[in-house]
């Protein structure tokens, strides 16, 4: 599997171990994810909630 | 008239020669069964034909037609669709061989609203495994027309090859985060994502439930504008299509976008310089001109977090894909592609925190793109970044970029139409396509200004040499 224990961890945690071989792209895909989650984390967001995808045209109807 | 000019008549033309009764539908739909078998070996933009069935529905119209019956502009015109809309009794595979057995035992509602508008369904769309990046799982990799070493684009791949070949009049595709325009860019015809909630999705294949559309796939503005208003509309198997009136898209068509205000995201594509091929930025900045050769205003205009829209998108996506097929991975794992399976596995190690932090930026981006609408009534930029890729180049994985889809996906985010129409061909003979995206329910706008734009540079009249 990985050589990175924290992705291990998570890959145990969510039971995807049975995928074998398939998550070394499942890490590359994962940790490029990542990275551009983190940034959104950084973000300060305030004053935004989540909306259902039906308000998009509940607004507006 | 001899077949080889039946194929690449506009629906228009066609429709116009089977109510004079100087075509009849069994004719037509025999030319494109013909046109089909001749290429389909070659372009696999079919994954499975159904010749029989378009038949009989030939046969069924044009004995509708003889006792005085018309069921509109589409009567007897020969289409297909994408294989992820559901079709009583016939095949709906996904692109997958996970589902490659799976029969439905009802019909999706734009398949039934085709069916009902009178159409003849050629058969199922060859498509990217489960709507996502990579190649079907269960068959072979449509190809480009325009050069067939080179890709389709997805993940509505069969649909923008056998409507830019002439195998079909329309198609119908879906756009989670791009695949109807950018298949429509790559293959050189025309493709619309509806706003959100505008065509049901009662019977078609989730990937995400806040970002999936289903639109039409056609050579002209005027017969995607036809089949969308044939498909659009509130439906009670689906709560989030809308109920707002489907207009007359035909009738609205103009030509006329004097008095329009058109914004371009210059600063956003100036800083990020190598994003966009130069041939197509070239040729985008002139179909801009054009458009304001005709009267249009063009202001420069700002999304201030662009930049973000693929970090929102992609996570909420997959992880919404993954919830959709977690059970089936599990259970069948060696029935998925290795592609498929890498992007949507990622999709169950997100935390609700990451899901919930990429919904708020969407929030954020509705609501400036919606600032921008306040100010303009379109906004136009390239339909993709580079052309199509040759099919040996092409590496899933490069889809990771994050800049890679935010100047389209921000429309899937926002829920705004967007449509691509062709406006050049890059230095190898490739089409490149305009994106021209407008407010929430304003496909009016959005396809007459692609309506002008095709009237005064005709591209829409070149077909792959195939």
């Amino acid at each position: 599997m990985s050589s990175n224990p924290d992705f291990e961890a998570l890959v145990r945690s969510a039971g995807l171990e049975k995928f074998g071989d398939t998550l070394k792209l499942v890490e590359h895909v994962y940790t490029s994810y990542r990275q551009q989650l983190d940034t959104l984390h950084d973000i300060d967001l305030q004053g935004e909630e989540v909306q259902t995808a039906y308000q998009h045209f509940y607004d507006q109807d | 008239m001899p077949s080889t000019e039946l194929h690449y008549l506009t629906i228009e033309e066609a429709s116009q020669l089977i109510h004079n009764r100087e075509l009849s539908s069994v004719e037509l739909t025999q030319a494109h069964i013909d046109r089909i078998d001749a290429l389909n070996d070659t372009l696999h933009a079919f994954l499975t034909p159904t010749p029989d069935h378009a038949l009989q529905q030939a046969q069924n119209a044009d004995r509708e037609l003889a006792d005085g019956n018309s069921r509109g502009p589409l009567h007897g015109i020969p289409i297909a669709l994408k294989d992820l809309c559901d079709t009583k009794g016939i095949r709906t595979t996904y692109g997958s061989l996970g589902f490659n057995d799976r029969i439905p035992d009802s019909d999706a509602t734009v398949t039934e609203r085709l069916r009902e508008a009178g159409t003849t369904m050629l058969g199922k769309l060859t498509m990217s495994e489960l709507a996502m990046m990579g190649p079907p799982s269960n068959g072979p990799e449509a190809r480009n027309p325009w050069n067939t070493a080179h890709a389709p684009a997805g993940s509505s791949s069969g649909s923008g090859v056998g409507v830019a070949a002439g195998l079909c009049f329309g198609a119908l595709g879906s756009d989670t985060g791009g695949s109807i325009r950018f298949p429509a860019s790559w293959n050189g015809i025309s493709g619309i994502l509806p706003s959100y909630g505008r065509v049901s999705r009662a019977g078609v294949m989730p990937l995400s439930w806040t970002m999936d559309n289903i639109g039409p796939m056609c050579r002209t503005v005027q017969d995607t504008a036809i089949m969308l208003e044939t498909i659009a509309g509130a439906d009670p198997r689906d709560p989030t299509a809308s109920h707002a009136p489907v207009p007359d898209y035909l009738s609205l068509l103009t030509g006329d976008v004097s008095g329009l205000k058109i914004g371009v995201l210059r600063s956003y594509f100036d800083s990020h310089p190598d994003v966009v091929q130069p041939d197509i930025r070239t040729a985008v900045d002139k179909a801009i001109l054009d458009l304001a050769e005709m009267g249009a205003q063009i202001v420069d205009v700002e999304i201030p977090h662009l930049e973000y829209t693929s970090s929102a998108g992609a996570p909420i996506y997959i992880a919404e894909g993954y919830n959709i097929f977690q059970k089936d991975f599990h259970d069948r794992p060696d029935r998925f592609g290795e592609i498929v399976k890498s992007f949507l596995l990622a999709g169950a190690l997100f935390t609700a925190s990451d899901y919930v932090q990429a919904q708020r930026m969407r929030s954020r981006l509705k609501r400036e793109v919606a600032e921008v609408f306040h100010e303009v009534d379109l906004i136009a930029g390239p339909a993709t970044l580079a052309t199509a890729v040759s099919l040996a180049d092409f590496d899933a994985m490069s889809l990771l970029d994050a800049t890679r889809g935010d100047s389209h996906v921000v429309f899937n985010l926002a829920g705004c139409p967007s449509i691509s129409v062709p406006c050049g061909f890059d230095s190898a003979g490739l089409p490149i396509g305009l994106q021209l995206a407008g407010r929430h329910l304003a496909e009016p706008t959005v396809l007459n200004a692609a309506y002008a734009y095709q009237q005064s540079n005709p591209l829409h009249l070149q077909h792959p040499p195939i």
